[in-house]
This record gives C-alpha cells, structure tokens and sequence, in this order.
C-alpha cells in the first residue's frame, strides 16, 4: 500500500512538474530546459530508488523510461528537430575547425 | 582478430562511407545527416554519412531549444546499453585503443580525472555553448580536427581554406597531438576524461538493462580484468562503474568466468 502511494506521489509529482515547466515557464527557456532536465532526473532517480528492489518493476521501468525517450525523439522529430539536424550538419562549419 | 575489433572497423567504415567526397571534395549532404550515430564522429568530416549527436546538441542548446531529439536520443541509447557504443562503435576509441598497443612508457590515470568528462559537458557543451550560442566543445575537438580539420585543409587545392588557417586552428591541432601522444600511454585518455558523449552515457551505466554482473563466490580478485581493460576500470569491484564500456574484454580473459553480462 505504501508503495502505490508512492508511485501515486511521484504522478503527481511529475504532471504538476510538466504543468509547471510547459506552461508557467514557457517564456524563459533556460529555465525550462534547466528544469526539463532535472525533473526527468529527479523522476529516474526516484523510480529507480522505488524499483530497485522489484525485479520486474524495475524491468519494466527501463521500458517505460526507453519508450518516453523515444517519444522523445518522435516529438522532436515532429518539430523539425531532424531536418534542423540535417541541415547544419550539410554544411561546413569553419569556425569549428578554427579556419575563419 | 576479436569480434569487438572487427566490430569497430565496421562501425568507422560505415560511418565514414561517403566515398565520392575523396573525388569531389565538399561533405555528404543527404538525408542520413539526420540522424546521429551514437559516438563521436565529426559532421564536418568529408567521408561522413551521419551527424555527430554532441554537435547538434550543442547546436539546439545554442538556438535556445529544447534538444527533444537529441536527449531522447542519448537516454534511448543510455538505458538499453549504457556505454556500449563508446566500446564497440567508437572510430575515435578504436584508434585510442591501437595507440595503446604501441610500445610507450604506461602510466596509470588517477580516478578523479573521470570526473573532468562531466565539467567538459555542462561547462563547455552546456553552458557556453548556451551563453555564446556556438559549439564551443566542437571547436576544441580532438576528433573534429583529425576527421575534419586536417583532410578539409589537405584537400583544399584553391589554397582559399589554407589562407584562412588562424590560432584557433593550430589550438585544435595541438590538443590533438596531445590527447594522441597521452593515448600511447594511458589507456582511453580521451574517452576517460574529456568525452562528452561518455560523460552522458555514463550516468546511465548504473541503471541500464545490459549490465555487468560479478560471482564473487568465482572472483579471486586476481585483477586480470582491470589490466586487460582498455578503461582500466576495477570491474571485479564495481561492475556498474562510470567508465566501463561494456567491451567485454574483461569477460574473456577471466580465468574463473566469473564476470558475465546481460540484461539486468
């Protein structure tokens, strides 16, 4: 029982951060990205203290965790993140090869 | 020849494939540079077929974006293999790990120095990269400039890039001859010390489903695994150390097979 409420916490935890990180601090992106960062590793390390002694939890934790990185990579591939990464990776960058 | 090492070969010839660059000049400019290998290898480099993930990291973070793409990309590959990639996969690795065969006085790094890897990555790709909105590690690159630097400055027969050679250029150059003469005699210098990629791979070495895994009722703590290392990481005491590569070098030569691996 202790341990759903905890899971129970660690959701409200989690939406109220997604809440508070997608909508109030929209307009200040290096708080956002600071706090889009730390809350996904404040959420691994405490699912990951809560699972690890749950073998199959555990388990199935690393899929979950795998499935919200790769919807990671879709929704960045929805916002363009792929063509971005095509595009400047197409052209030479001589100021990084120290020839400018 | 070891089934890593024909592995490694492998992953440098594909991901450095583009042949017609060697006839034209210039760099690959298709729809493969949307997608990012998983270790690093210079974008800038004419043979390249894929993007380097630290430099459009780093390009996000300078556009003030939030890198979904990319972070999702590190994790996806950080919680299945931790940091196999860097092991197996690794161009710049596999040419630390030949330069350490060569016959040179050893010397043996202190553990405080993996730790510098994390600074290079919020410090120099974090940061910087942030307030200056330029990819600062990239130009620092050890790997940039013997992939990119060199063969773009080599091929360029107007002599137009070679005019324009600066400080910062002989700056690159020289990290690199000294991360390249440091690799003769430490094992993995730069992947243990300043690797960006590893720095975030390794956080997930703790928690990722492939693992190592240890009987210490086999172990005799004979220590041939940490020598035959090429991180020269105490596997037999730590088998989910920040530096381990997942190589598996450390699981053949243990005389009691006592360390294994597989999903946790």
């Amino acid at each position: 029982m202790k341990k759903i409420e905890n899971l129970v916490g660690i959701a409200v935890v989690l939406v109220l951060l997604y809440f508070f990180i997608f909508r109030v601090l929209d307009r200040i992106p290096i708080l956002r990205l600071v706090l889009y960062l730390a809350s996904i590793g404040t959420a691994i390390y405490f699912l990951y203290r809560f699972a690890r002694r749950i073998a199959i939890v555990r388990m199935l934790l690393i899929f979950v965790i795998t499935a919200v990185f790769i919807a990671g990579i879709i929704y960045g591939g929805m916002l363009g993140d792929f063509v971005e990464t095509e595009t400047v990776g197409s052209i030479i960058c001589l100021s990084c090869m120290g020839i400018e | 020849m070891s089934l890593k090492r024909i592995v490694q070969i492998i992953a440098t010839i594909i991901q450095n494939s583009y042949i017609p660059a060697l006839f034209s000049g210039g760099i690959y400019q298709g729809i493969l540079k949307r997608y990012c290998t998983p270790i690093l290898n210079c974008w800038g480099c004419p043979l390249a077929v894929t993007s380097c993930p630290m430099g459009a990291l780093q390009h996000f973070i300078g556009l003030k974006l939030i890198p979904f793409y990319i972070a999702g990309f590190f994790g996806a590959i950080g919680i299945i293999i931790g940091r196999m990639s860097c092991g197996w996969l690794c161009p710049f690795g596999f040419l630390q790990d030949l330069l350490y065969k060569a016959k040179s006085v050893k010397m043996i790094l202190p553990q405080w120095c993996s730790y510098i890897k994390y600074g290079v990555l919020i410090g120099v790709a974090g940061i910087i990269a942030y307030v200056t909105t330029e990819p600062w590690f990239c130009k620092l690159c050890p790997d940039g400039a013997l992939i990119a630097g060199i063969p773009l400055v080599l091929a360029d027969s107007s002599g137009d890039l070679k005019a324009l050679i600066g400080w910062h250029f002989y700056m690159k150059i020289a990290i690199l001859i000294v991360v390249l003469l440091l690799s003769l005699s430490i094992k993995r210098f730069f992947c243990r010390t300043f690797c960006p990629i590893g720095a975030i791979y390794s956080v997930f070495n703790n928690f990722s489903l492939l693992q190592m895994k240890i009987d210490k009722e086999k172990c005799i703590e004979c220590e041939s695994c940490q020598m035959v290392c090429p991180m020269h990481v105490p596997i037999w005491r730590s088998p989910k150390n920040i530096d381990c590569i997942r190589c598996l070098d450390c699981v053949k030569i243990c005389p009691t097979k006592a360390i294994n691996h597989g999903p946790r």
